[in-house]
């Protein structure tokens, strides 16, 4: 693995460069600035980087700037990208999520820490290359399997799944505490998948994924897609909306972009939000059990909704 | 820890006592000084800010902890008024102190008090 390590601090770059040669066998590139980076970055001559490792606060362009302007290069688009910064307040870590980072480590670091992220990040990258290898083989796929994590790219506040889970444990606790989880689904996500080919599922999840970040643009929250037909956002609880309004928002935006319009027999598009879960815990685990109590509760009412349309057409009761 | 890794980070405690040697130097300039300037303050927090976030990872931690005590109160100044209070200087004092004790326990000589280009501490 090539990794390039981008610092103001000498002593940081030293200090990366001497534990990652002294106990892998990754090679390391440094860059004491944004600029210096994207020169080393747009002269690699054929030679990529596989990671990459960003300071926050630099002189001239910041981090999180570099962090963004690396993701429109296509060939760093699925690159594993990890924040490593004194700077430990949430708009921080919001900034660098939402500018594509993958992971977010604050210093003062364990030497410990570093190669375990860099092993996960190593591991993720293994895996995207695949995935990406794949994609190019076929400009899309055939069928994309339902439960599959789709990329969606270029949407603001959208990240990976696995984004998602490293993120909340890195905001403050205080932060965390404070915000909570919720699951929308899409309606009759199995009917929808059974019918369109893989372009036309993938740009149904695209289509929600841009109606959410719409909808939520006034909020301060991250937004993921687990698969399924269900997204994920994490917001702050003090700006929550009302859930039901929030669905209709989304389903508005879905009428306007004519998501419909591809599906055959152009069935109606439209989601459901689940029961908001407080995040209580900081520990990992607990915040995957959260972010999975959220999307199991928003398919829970999408179920229970189409059920009892059924019964509404079927047994002449009333819908809920 | 591997020794490995113990003399990795050996190797760079070094080089980092060389340079807090420096920094030192810019952040005494900066009490002798005493001034209003808003730039003697944004030199100071660049210092404290880089040796808060590196010592503890180089078997500094409280080193780490008066830097960062010392930032924050740094911070507080700068979101004030821009330029360095009572309090702040009496944090960098401490801070001053403790790294003397430090360079002290890892016999790294203290240099004589002298001006450094400012330019090679910008921000």
């Amino acid at each position: 693995m090539r990794l390039l390590a981008v610092d103001d601090d000498p002593i940081i770059l030293d200090l990366l460069n001497e534990i990652i040669r002294s106990t892998t066998s990754y090679e390391v590139a440094v860059a004491s600035n944004a600029q210096e980076a994207l020169d080393l970055i747009d002269r690699g001559a054929g030679e990529t980087f596989d990671c990459f490792l960003l300071d926050i606060q630099m002189p001239g362009m910041s981090g999180i700037e570099l962090c963004r302007e690396i993701r429109t290069r296509q060939e760093y688009r699925f690159a594993p990208i990890l924040m490593l910064t004194a700077m430990a307040e949430k708009h921080y870590v919001d900034g660098a999520y939402s500018a594509g980072a993958n992971d977010y480590i604050t210093k003062p670091f364990e030497v410990t820490e570093i190669n375990r992220r860099l092993t996960l990040a190593q591991t993720r990258a293994t895996q995207l290359r695949e995935e990406a290898a794949r994609a190019l083989q076929s400009d899309t796929p055939e069928r994309y399997g339902i439960l599959e994590r789709i990329h969606i790219f270029d949407v603001d506040n959208v990240v990976d799944y696995v984004a998602m889970e490293n993120y909340l444990p890195s905001l403050p606790k205080h932060s965390l505490l404070g915000s909570a989880a919720l699951g929308i689904q899409i309606r009759g996500i199995e009917d929808i998948h059974e019918n369109t080919s893989g372009f036309e599922f993938a740009g149904v999840i695209e289509d929600v994924a841009e109606a959410i970040s719409d909808s939520l643009r006034d909020f301060q929250c991250l937004i993921s897609y687990a698969g399924n037909g269900t997204f994920v956002t994490v917001i702050e609880n003090q700006s929550l909306p009302a859930r039901h309004v929030l669905a209709d928002n989304v389903n508005l935006r879905l009428q306007k972009l004519g998501t419909h319009l591809s599906l055959p027999g152009q069935r109606p598009v439209r989601v459901i939000c689940g029961d908001l879960v407080r995040l209580m815990h900081p520990t990992t685990e607990r915040i995957q059990e959260a972010l999975f109590q959220a999307t199991a509760s928003a398919l829970q009412v999408a179920n229970d909704t189409e059920r009892n349309l059924e019964k509404f057409w079927f047994m002449g009761q009333v819908a809920q | 820890m591997s020794s490995t890794i113990d003399d990795a980070i050996g190797r760079v405690r070094g080089r980092f006592l060389d340079l807090l040697r420096e920094r030192l130097v810019v952040i005494q300039s900066c009490m002798s000084a005493r001034s209003s300037d808003p730039a003697e303050l944004e030199q100071a927090l660049f210092v404290v800010h880089k040796v808060a976030g590196s010592a503890g990872t180089l078997g500094l931690p409280n080193l780490g902890e008066v830097a960062r005590t010392c930032e924050e109160q740094l911070l507080r100044d700068l979101h004030a008024g821009g330029t360095i209070s009572g309090m702040g200087f009496a944090y960098l004092e401490r801070f001053v102190d403790f790294s003397h004790s430090v360079l002290e326990a890892y016999s790294v000589p203290a240099a004589p008090l002298q001006a450094v280009p400012r330019a090679a501490f910008g921000r």
